[in-house]
This record gives C-alpha cells, sequence and structure tokens, in this order.
C-alpha cells in the first residue's frame, strides 16, 4: 500500500483550507460591506491636528487591520469575502479552456488529422504575450459597454462582457493546453493496450473514454491545476491594466474623477482598483497580493506533491 | 531553412489573428447614457424628494430606483446625486448595444487596406490634439525596449545558470535557493514591480536623493525597475531546469568515475555537467525569452515607459490600429531568437542520442 507522506497530508488540509475561507469567508469577514455600512468620513482621534475629519481610504490601523477602500469598506473583509468570486471566475474560465482543449487535443492525438492547424494555433498564441491578444478588444468593449462605470452584475452589458472575455481568455489558451493533451495522448497512444483495442475494432471515441481517459486522469488533475494557477496569473495580469470581470459600482472623487469599485470584494476587482493607485494607497494592492500570492502557493504546493505522489506510486506498479 | 519560412508564415497570421482580435470592440454600436440607478437610505430620502430637489430628472423605474437625467448633463447630475445626503450609492446605467458586423468588418478592411498603402497607424496625442504617424515614434520605442530587454534576458540566462551551479555544490545553499525558488514562482510580474517600486520609494525617503527612476520623466527612462522585473522570471525558469538537469547528470556514471578519479564537484559540473546539459538551457530559452517580453510589456504600462510594450498605455496618448505593428515586432523578436537558438542548437550543442532510441 502506498503510504501518503506527511508533506502530502499537509497539502491536502491547504486545499481544504482554501477551499473552507473561500465558502465561509463572507462570514467571518470581521466587518460588513454593505451600503449601509459605507464611511463618508470620520472625526480624526487627534483633536488637535489637522484636518478636523478624515476621509476614506483609511490606512491600516487598530480598527480596520488592513485598512479601507475609498467607501471605507474594510479591505480584510472585502477579500475574505471575494475569494469565492475570484476563485469561481479562475475556474470557469479553466473549464472553459478544458471544454475546447479536450476534444480537440484527443480528435488531432487519435486521428492525426488537423495536426498542423493545431501547431500554427498554438505556435501563433505562444509568439505574443497573450496580455496584447485579449487586452485591446477587452478595454474597448468595458469602455464601450459602459462598464468602466461601475455596472452591477445582474447587467446585461456585463452578462455579455463577461461571456466575450471567458471566450477571449479561454481561446488563447486552449491551443497551446490542445497541444499539450495532444502530446500526452499520443504517448498513450503507443501503449499496447491501444493496439489491443484498435485490433478487436473498438472506435476512436471508445478508446479515448475506455482507455486513455482513465489512464490519464492522474495526468489531468496535474494539467487542471497548472491551468488553473495560469489563468490566475493572467487574470491578474489583466485587472492590473484596469479591466475585470464581475461588476460594482461607481463613486466620484473630490477630484472629479470617478472610479469603479468592486461590491464584492472579489480579488481582481480590488486590484483593477488599486494599481493605479499604487502611490497614494499602497496598501490596499499589497493586502490583495498577499493573499493572492500564499492562494497560489498553496496550490503550487499542493501540485507538487500530488505529482510526487503520483510519480511514486506509478514507479512502484 | 524550414525552421524560418515556418516562424515567416507563423509571424504573418499571427499579425492577419492580431488585426482581428483587435477590432472586436470596433463593432460595438452603443446608445449614449442616460440613466441612472439609485440607492437610498429610505428614512433620509425617498426616489420623489430626489426628483423634486432636482427638476431635470425623471424616474423611469421606480421599483428598480432608475432616473433618467438629460442627455449630455448625466456626469454633472451623478457627481450632485453622490453628494446629497441619503443617497448610498449612484452607478449610471449602460445604455442598450448590438453588434455590427458591417462596423466590424469595415474597420478591418481599412486596417489591411492601411497596410498595403505603407501606412503603420498613428498614435493620437491628447495633449496637442493631433495625429502623428507611428513612424516618427517607432524607431525610439523599439531603441527603448530593446536597450533592457536584451541585457535583462541575457543577464537571468547568465544569472540562472550561475544560482543553480551554485545550489548544486552546497546542500544547505541548494535547499535555501530553492525555497526562494518555489515562493518567487507564486509572485505575479505586476506585484513584483509593486513591490521593487516602494523599496525605491522607501530608499528615496531614507536617503533624501533619487536613488532609483520608477516612472518615464520626458526622456528620462528608468533601467534599473525593468531590467530586475525582465530578468527575475526567465531566471526563475532557468534556474529550475538547470537544478534538475544537474540533479539528473550528477546520478550518472560517468560523474560517479569522475569523482573516482579525485576530480572536485566544482569541476565536475564545469568540464562535465553544463556541456551535457547545454540541451537543456536551450530547450527552455525560447520559453524564457516569450516571459521576458511578456514581464516588458508589464513593466512599461507600470513605470509609464512609451516603448513597444507600454505605448499603448501611455498617458497623454491613445493609439490608432498600432497594436499590430508593435505586436509583430515582438513577434519577430521571439522568433529570431528562436532561429539563434536553433542554430547555436545544431552548431555547438552536442546532440546526445542513446542507442536503441
Amino acid at each position: 500500500m502506498n503510504k501518503i507522506s506527511f508533506l502530502n497530508k499537509i497539502s491536502w488540509i491547504a486545499l481544504l483550507l482554501i477551499i473552507l475561507i473561500a465558502l465561509c469567508g463572507g462570514n467571518i469577514m470581521p466587518k460588513p460591506i454593505d451600503p449601509l455600512h459605507k464611511i463618508s468620513f470620520i472625526k480624526n482621534p487627534d483633536l488637535n491636528a489637522l484636518p478636523k475629519y478624515l476621509v476614506p481610504p483609511f490606512a491600516p490601523n487598530n480598527t480596520f487591520i488592513l485598512g479601507t477602500d475609498h467607501r471605507g469598506y474594510d479591505i480584510l473583509s472585502l477579500i475574505l469575502n471575494g475569494m469565492k468570486y475570484t476563485l469561481f471566475i479562475t475556474m470557469v474560465v479553466t473549464i472553459a479552456r478544458f471544454i475546447i482543449a479536450l476534444p480537440l487535443g484527443f480528435i488531432v492525438a487519435m486521428t492525426g488529422k488537423g495536426k498542423r492547424v493545431i501547431i500554427l494555433l498554438q505556435l501563433i498564441f505562444s509568439s505574443v504575450p497573450i496580455i496584447l491578444f485579449i487586452y485591446p478588444p477587452l478595454i474597448g468593449l468595458y469602455y464601450g459597454l459602459g462598464l468602466s462605470e461601475g455596472v452591477s452584475s445582474g447587467h446585461p452589458n456585463q452578462f455579455v462582457f463577461s461571456l466575450v472575455f471567458i471566450f477571449l481568455v479561454s481561446i488563447v489558451g486552449a491551443f497551446p493546453l490542445a497541444d499539450q493533451i495532444h502530446k500526452n495522448v499520443l504517448i498513450y497512444k503507443q501503449k499496447e493496450y491501444i493496439t489491443m483495442a484498435s485490433l478487436l475494432g473498438a472506435s476512436i471515441w471508445r478508446k479515448i473514454i475506455f482507455h486513455i481517459i482513465p489512464n490519464m486522469s492522474g495526468e489531468f488533475v496535474f494539467i487542471f491545476f497548472a491551468e488553473f494557477i495560469q489563468v490566475m496569473f493572467i487574470l491578474g495580469q489583466i485587472a492590473a491594466l484596469g479591466v475585470y470581470m464581475g461588476g460594482g459600482e461607481s463613486i466620484s472623487l473630490s477630484n472629479g474623477l470617478t472610479i469603479s469599485l468592486t461590491t464584492t470584494g472579489e480579488w481582481f476587482g480590488l486590484i483593477a482598483y488599486s494599481s493605479t493607485r499604487i502611490r497614494e494607497f499602497p496598501w490596499i494592492i499589497l493586502s490583495v497580493g498577499l493573499f493572492y500570492i500564499v492562494t497560489v502557493l498553496l496550490l503550487y504546493f499542493f501540485l507538487n506533491e500530488q505529482k510526487k505522489y503520483f510519480f511514486n506510486r506509478s514507479d512502484r506498479k | 531553412m524550414k525552421k524560418i519560412i515556418l516562424y515567416l508564415f507563423v509571424a504573418i497570421f499571427t499579425f492577419i489573428v492580431l488585426i482581428f482580435m483587435s477590432s472586436i470592440d470596433k463593432g460595438i454600436v452603443i446608445k449614449p447614457i442616460t440613466q441612472i440607478k439609485v440607492v437610498l437610505d429610505a428614512e433620509k430620502i425617498g426616489l420623489e424628494d430626489l426628483v423634486l430637489k432636482y427638476p431635470k430628472l425623471r424616474v423611469v423605474n421606480s421599483e428598480e430606483s432608475i432616473i433618467e437625467a438629460p442627455e449630455g448633463e448625466i456626469y454633472d447630475f451623478r457627481r450632485l446625486i453622490e453628494k446629497t445626503e441619503g443617497v448610498l450609492s449612484v452607478s449610471l446605467v449602460p445604455a442598450s448595444f448590438h453588434f455590427s458586423f458591417y462596423n466590424y468588418n469595415s474597420v478591418i478592411l481599412d486596417t489591411f487596406s492601411q497596410y498595403t498603402q505603407g501606412n503603420i497607424g498613428e498614435i493620437f496625442n491628447i495633449y496637442t490634439q493631433k495625429k502623428v504617424p507611428l513612424e516618427e515614434y517607432l524607431l525610439t520605442m523599439v531603441i527603448r525596449t530593446f536597450h533592457y530587454l536584451v541585457p535583462a534576458l541575457i543577464f537571468s540566462i547568465i544569472i540562472g545558470i550561475f544560482l543553480a551551479v551554485i545550489a548544486s555544490l552546497n546542500k544547505v545553499v541548494g535547499w535555501f535557493f530553492d525555497c526562494i525558488h518555489k515562493v518567487m514562482l507564486c509572485i505575479p510580474d505586476y506585484i513584483l514591480i509593486v513591490i521593487l517600486q516602494f523599496v525605491a520609494i522607501y530608499i528615496t525617503k531614507l536617503t533624501s536623493t533619487r536613488v532609483v527612476l520608477l516612472y518615464q520623466l520626458n526622456n528620462e527612462i528608468p533601467f534599473l525597475v525593468p531590467f530586475i522585473t525582465i530578468s527575475l522570471i526567465p531566471s526563475l525558469l532557468i534556474y529550475g531546469t538547470m537544478r534538475l538537469a544537474i540533479e539528473r547528470e550528477l546520478t550518472k556514471q560517468y560523474i560517479y568515475t569522475a569523482y573516482s578519479k579525485g576530480i572536485s564537484k566544482f569541476r565536475i559540473i564545469r568540464k562535465h555537467i553544463l556541456p551535457n546539459t547545454a540541451e537543456d538551457i536551450i530547450a527552455i530559452l525560447p520559453k524564457t525569452t516569450y516571459l521576458a517580453v511578456g514581464s516588458t510589456v508589464m513593466v512599461e504600462i507600470f513605470c509609464q515607459i512609451m516603448g513597444l510594450g507600454g505605448y499603448y498605455f501611455f498617458r497623454g496618448f491613445q493609439a490608432i490600429n498600432t497594436m499590430p505593428i508593435t505586436c509583430l515586432i515582438f513577434t519577430c523578436f521571439i522568433w529570431s531568437c528562436n532561429v539563434l537558438y536553433s542554430f547555436i542548437n545544431k552548431k555547438y550543442i552536442i546532440q546526445r542520442k542513446v542507442s536503441g532510441d
């Protein structure tokens, strides 16, 4: 029996911790983040100092451990509440990539048809940073559909933008993924049991469903997690340039500028909001960045431990 | 030769795909925004009170608290309503839209005809309110971008290999470097740029002198922050690859023979392992080049540098159909590097083939 190492168990605990915090974030957040708890201004605690009134965002202090945003909402509460939306959006994009890439990869590997098309598309989308492919249409759509004004997530424009967003981010990553799957499947195609299945008259789909997928299931899990982390990086990059999915609200500042803010605390929305305010309000992007880095670190840790366990088990067989 | 033709073909296709993708938003036809959605504190103010206070407003949907303002005055009214007591939040209601394939096709055809006429696009200068041909800025942008991209890429290759060798010589150092490697892999490039900017600001505050330039100031371009950012992720990738390759080679029989002859570990790594792991480095170089270009784009945006990647987001300028050309330059750079790596691999790297392969 294959013994599960201590680190492997820790990695499972880490993954469960991420899922638990994501699901319960809204319940464990220290402060509420609804419109009734907005802070417009507070009296300066130092009665002798100027100004007499302070307006948010507030730097980290005893009341707000990670500070607040422009509405006076606690950043820690926003991050905890927004974690589930962040992971959900990332999951949706990753699954969308797999929906496109898996059938393509399988068909190309098993039939040999379309190999050059896949390779060409993989080369095209690997030749230029993905951000340059998807940012111009997204930013045009984002402003064109009026989403920079902080539109709620239920609005039809937000829905259309989300669809286009998911489609673009999925399509640019689907072909390199399809190429990777195609190469992996080619290795399994050489196995004797596949040859036997062909001799017995099994169809391509039967071979894929009953022979290849069960044997590749472990690899799919690794590819999925690796792709999940990759998608988190890309969505974070797009957010750093001011574009995010999910909607929010807008507020006007005293200098006449309008800013769009996430209402749920979704991390990419927070990154989009804070990336242009690094010098004035650094705590916002640093707080989000910290949670982001720790989440990715734990996911990488889980992925590496499962790979070790899987390959040790395969070697023993 | 075949590879050069393939890469040329890919570059042309990439260019065409970029034109199609960058024009998607041009097909959207949207009406002007005239409606505002408000969230009110019912105890302090109602929708009717708001309309009474601002007679030009009209209630469109009382259930969803949507009001309409005169066209052209929507932003002024939003600012007024936000400052009204009892108003909790104000958001503009986007107008309806439709996608016009006619507009989309027209834009694409115009872009193609523009390029066939030799016009590579224009940049709109917001300050002077004038369109300037891209040619006026292109050479400066190319030199600007490559003056830190190329040194950073070369530096990342050298430092990645160097640190991997150091890590392989000492177990404790190796374990420490591996831990840092794992943590650094989780940091996205834009957060890294933020951290570097903070460090620079902190040092500047301590020393009261400008130590590191963070943003482009007229013609003064930052170098250190872009250099470090661009070189970091490729060097992590090369370090990881080299560590695995060196560990793999250290278990080979010829290494044990070398040890038994009394050769030092450093000499073994230098004379035996590095030449045999060169193929691994060459295999990973295309990916590191791609990552370096990606980091270049991000750092130019964050440091407000008017380079090939950052001009599109540069304050005061609006790019008009120039993205495909600048992306083509990046593509050509990546593919040129790939051709160079293939050439080096064929000419100088010992090809290992075990009998029976």
